[in-house]
């Protein structure tokens, strides 16, 4: 008898893996394809979007900003309601093949050099569909896991969805480090940046084959034979009272704070570094992926952990960590960036002046000066001027610093870095579990995909971008350098409205019936 | 006879327990219904302030750049700042009540 159960047990256990490495692969996919677009922006920005003309520019923005972060939420709608008529399976899978399908198709399609104007409409097109692909994958994984997984361990299993995302963007990095490194920089430039997209189509049809092979989730299987389900689950989720204020509750109280933090650790982190600081290009690739590298495991952590202390107690403490703590981390990172409080090495410093006049008369000025500090960074400031022969406007001037951190800093950031991950972990660990127990079975999949997509792609998405516009929007007359910690507000006000929500109005006990 | 005015304090005691805790249900209730006040007024002022804001950068002359900005953010962020007034309307009509905070 107990060899029997024994057996039947370890069979459950091995069906339950290979549910969620079916799952988790699909999705993992998902994220690559939506980072690498991300990733090779000023590439395809130059391919397909040529600067000098202003629609193909304003095309280019609406492809970064609109169709990967605002489209999201449509694609909630249209494949959650999907979901929940026909099924989690087989709506999952389209939404992959629509992935893989957008994302190879934009390795084919011919510059703004070949075919003009036609190049960016097609590549807005296939960036819209990425977006709404996306905007139905997330919600259909993680119903189908929790939908499968015991409710005891629903935290758990449901937590390696949530490392997807991580693992995705570490995967198109690597991808397109290692094609960078075999093809060279100008074959990269020239072609070769399409090789990352074209190797999606390997991943996906790899990700179909073993999805293919699953079964629809038990749970709503049960509700279908039963005729249980939804008719008109958009109507149903969003037009009846009782669910509506679950869905505003889930938005406010959970997924905005989750959202922001989120992307304020992997995202906002990398343009402050960059841009703000100046680090250089490769160096803050490797901080970032460094501290990602540390800190993925403890999605699965928390998420274990959530099954045993409940999710809403996890989720808050991140946020509150996040909004009470953002200030003193940034400010450390910039003071370590900047930091000139060692001696200056002579030997290793220095400045140089280059002159060039072009065949048209214009010439350039390049003037580059380097600091190097004992023990400590080296500065680089590079300014250019040029001054056109035929012309009575003004010369143009261009400053780019850069810092390359001494090993001290880096690993002082790094750390700094590691810690915001940390945060992430916590709200983004329990979140799909939490989620899914929210919600009925029969219109599950529709009312928790909306709110996630608000929360991590607009709320979330968009943290860059308004990040980066109050601290432009700080730059006056009295302080021209602005405040570079000023964009810490938008995330620190959002978390914190957040968690006064959810501390007072989110379940704090598990919602152990998710058949229901 | 001591024993049952022991049970008689023992009886009383709970009752007060439980008039704590009804007090205290009572007054998070109340809470969360007048916290429906600052959402509404939060969502009442992200609306003003977006909209004031977009205005007063389109008044002056806007580049390519705030154009996207605001033509991103404004059909983005105001019906969601809709949904906020929702959540406080049903904050305040006690729609939450019952729920575990």
């Amino acid at each position: 008898m107990d060899t029997t159960n024994t057996g039947t047990e370890q069979k459950t256990g091995r069906r339950l893996m290979q549910v969620i490495f079916a799952s988790s692969l699909g999705t993992l996919i998902e994220w690559y394809d939506f980072y690498i677009y991300g990733a090779l922006a000023p590439i395809i920005a130059k391919q397909f979007f040529p600067s000098e003309n202003p629609t193909a520019a304003f095309l280019a923005a609406l492809a970064t900003f609109a169709a990967g972060f605002i489209v999201r939420p449509f694609g909630a709608l249209v494949f959650g309601r999907l979901g929940d008529l026909v099924g989690r399976k087989y709506t999952f899978l389209v939404t992959l093949l629509l992935m893989g399908f957008s994302t190879f198709a934009i390795g084919f399609v011919p510059g703004y050099a070949t075919i003009g104007a036609a190049a960016p409409f097609i590549i807005l097109a296939l960036r819209f569909i990425q977006g709404l692909a996306l905007g139905g994958e997330y919600g259909g994984a993680a119903t189908y896991v929790a939908e499968h997984a015991p409710k005891e361990r629903r935290g758990y299993f449901t937590s390696f969805i949530q490392t997807t995302a991580t693992l995705g963007l570490l995967l198109s990095l690597s991808v397109i480090l290692l094609t960078k490194k075999l093809a060279g920089d100008v074959a990269f430039n020239d072609w070769a940046w399409r090789v990352p997209f074209w190797a999606s189509f390997i991943m996906v049809l790899v990700s179909v084959y073993i999805r293919l092979r699953m079964s629809e989730s038990p749970v709503f299987a049960k509700i279908k034979k039963e005729g249980k389900v939804s008719s008109n689950p958009l109507k149903e989720s969003f037009s009846k009272k009782a669910n509506l204020k679950m869905v505003l509750l889930a938005l406010f109280g959970a997924v905005m704070g989750q959202g922001v933090v989120w992307y304020t650790g992997q995202f906002y982190a990398q343009t402050f570094i960059e841009r703000t600081c100046g680090v250089e290009f490769e160096q803050t690739r490797y901080l970032m992926l460094g501290a990602i590298v540390l800190a993925t495991g403890f999605f699965v952590f928390f998420g274990w952990l959530s099954d045993r202390v409940g999710r809403k107690w996890i989720m808050l403490a991140g946020m509150l960590l996040a909004l009470l703590t953002y200030r003193p981390i940034y400010r450390s990172i910039y003071s370590a960036a900047t930091d000139q409080s060692s001696s200056l090495v002579v030997a290793r410093s220095g400045s140089s002046t280059k002159v060039s006049v072009a065949s048209n008369g214009d010439s350039t000025i390049i003037q580059k000066s380097v600091q190097a500090f004992e023990g400590g960074n080296t500065y680089q400031t590079v300014v250019t001027k040029t001054v056109k022969a035929q012309s009575s406007a003004p010369s143009k001037i261009e400053t780019v610093k850069t810092v390359w951190l001494s090993k001290g800093h880096f690993w002082t950031i790094l750390f700094l870095v590691f810690i915001q991950i940390l945060y992430v972990t916590m709200v983004y660990g329990p979140i799909a579990a939490f989620l899914v127990e929210l919600f009925p079975t029969r219109i599950r999949y529709t009312s928790m995909s909306l709110p996630y997509h608000i929360g991590n792609g607009i709320f979330g998405g968009l943290t860059p971008l308004i990040a980066t516009r109050l601290f432009d929007l700080s730059k006056t007359s009295t302080q021209p350098a602005g405040d570079p910690f000023v964009g810490l507000w938008y995330p620190i006000v959002i978390a914190a409205v957040c968690f006064v929500i959810g501390l007072l109005f989110l379940p704090s006990k598990i919602d152990e019936q998710v058949d229901d | 006879m001591a024993a049952s005015g022991y049970a008689v304090i023992l009886i009383n005691a709970e009752l007060d327990k439980d008039f704590l805790i009804q007090l205290k249900k009572s007054d998070m209730e109340n809470i969360k219904r007048f916290s429906g006040i600052i959402w509404i007024g939060s969502a009442l002022l992200a609306m003003y302030l977006l909209l004031a804001q977009a205005a007063h950068e389109f008044a002056q002359s806007p580049t390519l750049d705030t154009r996207i900005f605001w033509f991103t953010i404004i059909p983005v962020f105001l019906p969601i700042a809709l949904g906020l007034l929702l959540f406080g309307w049903y904050c305040l009509k006690g729609e939450y009540e019952g729920e575990q905070g």
